[in-house]
């Protein structure tokens, strides 16, 4: 009988006692009422009891670098590290915290689509630059040629030299 | 419908349609909205050369520029040549090459001055040499003069312009200190352009009918400013032109954020209708520059600052309708066209 990753975390975190009182009551209950649950809870710790009476051996000094290069990105063989009852005990840990990361996967998701939102609601705002001399001249360009707009001569005469502000 | 109502009603319509058009001949009758009419065509219909000088007050003090002007029937040749202007279309030369710095119709006819301003008409002094009439453009309900303009007695060609401040006191003026060969050329006499380069258009604006759901064009600006042109720059800044029929008005509007330490010095931060303004002074207009909601906003006029004050005043966030229909927009806007 299988039993899905919910149950087999409880099961590893009941073995290394971090369960709570109510979490420990139910999971002893369903070992009462269920005897492939108990087998289950067995093998697990028959597989633990024989790793932890394997060797402890000296890593090597590129253990170190092989880790930092497969943090910097690099492929490391991961079969030829020798699992360590802490390494076990991680792996446990890792997939009892893999549920926090998924809620938080969801919970960056969330906020993501919302900066997406945000984003197409107010838009970002890009500093920009005011060519005042150019606008200067369009709009003396523009009013010059408007009808019944501006004397052209009093409107284009100022901005035939380059225009300058406040020297 | 009996006849008799119907030859009523007809009686009504005739009667109400000969009486705006008596409202509207009485208003084209007023004799200051008249000459100035007469001046903005007589600018290309004249022919004439001379001298142009600008002085205008700024923080930096008092300056004075002067331009060559040619006149001929069509075209306007402002210094040496370096501005064309046939109406319509204006052209810049840079350098060697001839740029088209304007090539679109207006789209809306400027009102009549006299709907703003109080136009008196009084004979004037020599300017240049020629006999003037002077007009004088008060706002109504005001005694201060807003400008003062000075027309060739026998061409109705604009020889001076005089904008006063709130003081009475002349912040800029444009006059031509000397004048030759004025006469009233033939309509017929041909107009000669300068080659164009082959990218002549490339820095031209070009007239659009809609503006984005982003821009604010409002129809009316300030006091007494309509819109009468909308065009889009190659950089994608919005010019709205706006005129009260004596004065123009320029809004340029930018997507993002201003960047306050980029602009020219010489400015003067100033509290305008309660926005943070820098405004500045050149030879023929003023220019003030803020930003609100996302836009920066730049407005050029060649009116008095109180002018500036009411467009400020205008574009203040109150006036664009509130959070919700802006939020509205920006969401439905990509999906809509135009």
């Amino acid at each position: 009988m299988s039993f899905d990753d919910a149950t087999l975390e409880a099961l590893g975190a009941y073995l290394d006692d971090e369960l709570d009182d109510r979490e420990r009551a139910e999971i002893e209950t369903q070992l009462a009422q269920s005897d492939a649950l108990r087998a289950e809870l067995r093998a697990i710790e028959e597989v633990r009891t024989a790793v932890r009476a394997l060797p402890i051996r000296e890593a090597p000094t590129s253990f170190l670098d092989s880790v930092l290069g497969a943090g910097a990105g690099e492929e490391t063989p991961a079969a030829e590290s020798v699992p360590s009852v802490d390494e076990l005990a991680g792996r446990r840990r890792a997939g009892k915290q893999s549920r926090s990361w998924r809620a938080m996967s969801a919970l960056a998701g969330a906020a993501a689509a919302s900066i997406v939102i945000l984003a197409a609601l107010f838009p970002s705002e890009s500093t920009v630059r005011t060519p005042l001399a150019s606008m200067v001249r369009a709009h003396a360009a523009g009013a010059s040629g408007a009808s019944g707009g501006a004397d052209p001569v009093s409107v284009l005469a100022p901005v035939a030299q380059p225009v300058k502000f406040g020297r | 419908m009996t006849g008799v109502r119907r030859r009523g009603i007809t009686v009504f319509m005739i009667g109400a349609f000969g009486l705006v058009a008596n409202l509207s001949l009485a208003r084209a009758a007023d004799p200051g909205a008249e000459l100035l009419a007469q001046s903005h065509d007589a600018a290309t219909t004249t022919q004439f050369s001379g001298d142009v000088v600008t002085e205008w007050t700024d923080s930096g003090g008092r300056h004075r520029q002067q331009v060559h002007v040619v006149g001929k029937p069509g075209a306007l040749h402002v210094g040496s040549q370096s501005i064309v202007s046939t109406g319509d279309r204006s052209l810049v030369r840079y350098g060697g090459d001839w740029l088209v710095l304007w090539n679109a119709k207006s789209q809306g006819s400027a009102p009549s001055a006299d709907r703003k301003y109080s136009l008196s008409v009084k004979r004037g002094p020599l300017v240049a040499g020629r006999s003037t009439t002077v007009i004088r453009a008060s706002l109504e309900h005001s005694d201060g003069v807003a400008e003062r303009l000075y027309f060739d007695v026998e061409t109705s060609l604009l020889l001076r312009r005089e904008v006063l401040d709130a003081h009475g006191n002349v912040s800029r003026s444009i006059s031509f200190t000397k004048i030759s060969a004025v006469v009233t050329a033939p309509p017929s006499t041909k107009v000669s352009l300068p080659k164009l380069a082959s990218d002549a258009s490339r820095d031209t604006p070009r007239s659009v009918t809609k503006v984005g759901r982003v821009f604010h064009a409002p129809r009316d600006l300030g006091r007494g400013y309509r819109l009468v042109g909308r065009y889009r720059h190659p950089n994608g800044t919005l010019q709205l032109l706006y005129s009260d029929g004596l004065f123009s008005m320029s809004l340029f509007e930018q997507r993002g954020v201003l960047e306050w330490a980029a602009l020219p010095a010489g400015g003067t931060e100033q509290r305008l209708a309660g926005r943070t303004v820098r405004v500045y002074q050149s030879a023929g207009s003023a220019a003030a520059v803020w930003s609100r909601d996302g836009l920066v906003l730049t407005c050029i006029t060649d009116a008095p600052l109180t002018d500036i004050a009411g467009a400020v005043d205008s574009m203040r966030p109150g006036n664009r309708g509130g959070l919700w229909p802006w939020i509205v927009e920006s969401v439905l806007g990509p999906f809509s066209w135009g």
